[in-house]
């Protein structure tokens, strides 16, 4: 071998690799051929295969902008890469709402970074007859409402399945802190369809996101039709954040949270009934107590959400000994009427003082008082809501841990 | 014998340098540290206990993106260098998952072990979107 020729990356690259094959050989004291036989054998040809060089999907995906645009200290949020979770002691001494600052974050990549002034909103499909294309100053332009409304990610709890069944669901561990309640200001979906000539044999809308996976999920036009289904371009009072959906999100108040796209720049409408990876292979249940129904979807589609109640304490808490007022927060789908909490791990339960006026898709927040001793105990509370849905002692697994709404011992240490 | 893959002019530099980061993880792999140490007797153990498969994840690809095994019992070792969380699931023609990693934090490497049989089976992300975006890959069990 010349060195010349070892300007040829091909020529080169093989030549370093055969003299390395003859030096670990030698260190080891065997032939060439027998540690050519070693590496072939028992999957060490399987980690060979995994050296081809990086494609070009693989070179673009190294890390250039920041996964998610606010602050995310972790003081305020666990960290899970793309996904943050509020960590609920920071609700203490809050008002009604969490602040955006404060709201968590269910990504599934980076945040886009999208200019209004080319961002339009397509809606268009087989059932409406006027598509439209919307500006943002369009949709400024439209008429109307804010609503106090919760989003949830469907998974927030799911960390609790291991709890009850050492093993771990699929997806993000978040313990509770994967819900917030915000006040969102918007245009009505029925405005925008209205527009579009919304057709009387339509039956389901699709929302679609405009990050890198194109997230989309439908949902059917009677929701869509709801009073509260808003385009969203406001969030407590200010432009929504980029990490919320700037310029616009969809909010489906009850459902799920992936049914509230981000970054929406498509409204599909359809006379047929839609699917997508989003109602089919993820955000359905999977497990033995549930029935693969027919049809695209690898099992249940979900899309209400369920009731579920929280501490505003930190995971595990530590407290002094002595008497306090003991607070947090219960939501649902429907008006949350009665909360308890039970400070002998489930043995007796007492009622919680409510104390907002019980509204559906949002929260209420109670409070008890509590003449804390000296211990370690496991506080619990469950909440019931207007249809008599109270949340449970254990609840089915699923594979891909949604739902879990059972009530949580939540640890705290008294000093 | 295995030959060097046949690189492109382009980015072939940085493919080479992976290359190369790539074999002397391979050869870590075929000899762990323990056995490595004793020289020679990495040859005289009877039955070493099988080695385990690495596997990158990342955004939105497996590597290898194949794998061929030995019919048994396998461990295979995932590392996430992304920068976004990603799992790690072996199913059946069925859709039924033989062996799973649920979730592995970015930066995190987490492992499995499965008995299996001879066949192909597909290999995916299951968090929402990443089958999708092209995160699957192939394991091929040999008798």
């Amino acid at each position: 071998m010349r060195q010349d020729d070892l300007r040829d990356e091909a020529i080169y690259e093989r030549t370093r690799q055969d003299e390395f094959v003859w030096r670990r050989a030698r260190e080891l004291g065997i032939s060439r051929r027998r540690f050519l036989a070693l590496l072939a054998a028992g999957g060490a040809s399987a980690a060979l295969g995994g050296v081809r060089p990086a494609g070009p999907a693989s070179l673009h995906a190294a890390p250039a902008a920041p996964l998610v645009v606010k602050p995310v200290p972790p003081d305020l949020f666990y960290n899970f890469g793309s996904n943050h979770e509020m960590r609920w002691e920071h609700m203490t001494g809050r008002g009604y709402l969490v602040p955006n600052e404060l709201f968590f974050i269910r990504n599934h990549t980076r945040t886009p970074r999208i200019d209004p002034s080319t961002w339009r909103l397509r809606v268009e499909g087989s059932g409406v007859r006027r598509p439209l294309e919307l500006t943002y100053d369009d949709i400024l332009s439209l008429p109307d409402v804010s609503v106090r409304r919760y989003v949830e990610c469907a998974g927030n709890g799911r960390s609790f399945f291991e709890l009850q069944y050492g093993r771990r669901a699929q997806g993000t561990q978040w313990r509770l802190g994967a819900v917030g309640v915000a006040e969102w200001t918007g245009v009505p979906l029925r405005e925008i369809l209205d527009r579009a000539g919304l057709k009387t044999t339509a039956v389901d809308v699709l929302p679609e996101g405009l990050d890198d996976l194109k997230v989309r999920r439908p949902m059917s036009v009677a929701k869509a039709l709801e009073p509260d289904t808003l385009l969203v371009y406001a969030m407590n009072g200010h432009p929504l954040p980029p990490d919320h959906g700037f310029p616009a999100r969809i909010l489906v108040p009850g459902w799920i949270g992936i049914a509230n796209i981000k970054w929406v720049g498509r409204l599909e409408v359809s006379e047929t009934p839609l699917y997508t990876p989003w109602n089919t292979e993820s955000y359905v249940m999977i497990g033995p107590d549930y029935k693969k129904p027919d049809g695209p979807a690898l099992g249940p589609v979900l899309s209400a959400q369920n009731v579920k109640s929280a501490f505003e304490l930190a995971w595990p808490a530590e407290v002094r000994a002595g008497r306090r007022v003991v607070r947090g927060r219960s939501w649902g789908p429907y008006a949350i009427t009665k909360v308890e909490y039970s400070l002998d791990r489930g043995i007796t339960w007492q009622t919680a003082r409510i104390r907002d006026a019980a509204a559906p898709r949002a929260w209420v927040r109670w409070e008890f008082e509590w003449d804390a001793r000296p211990g370690d105990y496991s506080l619990r509370v469950r909440a019931t809501d207007a249809q008599g849905n109270t949340q449970p002692a254990g609840v089915p697994w699923n594979e891909q841990g949604y739902l879990y709404n059972a009530v949580v011992g939540h640890p705290v240490t008294v000093t | 014998m295995w030959r060097a893959p046949r690189l492109g002019a382009g980015p072939a530099r940085m493919a080479v340098g992976a290359v190369t980061a790539g074999i002397l993880l391979a050869v870590s792999v075929a000899l762990p540290a323990g056995q490595r140490a004793r020289g020679r007797s990495v040859l005289a153990a009877p039955a070493p206990s099988p080695r385990p498969v690495l596997m990158k994840a990342r955004e939105f690809v497996f590597d290898p993106k194949e794998v061929t095994v030995r019919a048994g019992e396998v461990t295979f070792e995932v590392k996430n260098e992304g920068s976004i969380e990603h799992n790690f699931l072996i199913e059946d023609v069925n859709r039924r998952t033989l062996a799973q990693i649920p979730i592995i934090e970015p930066g995190k490497t987490e492992d499995v072990k499965v008995t299996i049989r001879p066949g192909t089976y597909p290999i995916v992300c299951s968090l929402p979107g990443h089958k999708e975006a092209g995160m699957t890959g192939t394991l091929r069990v040999q008798p």
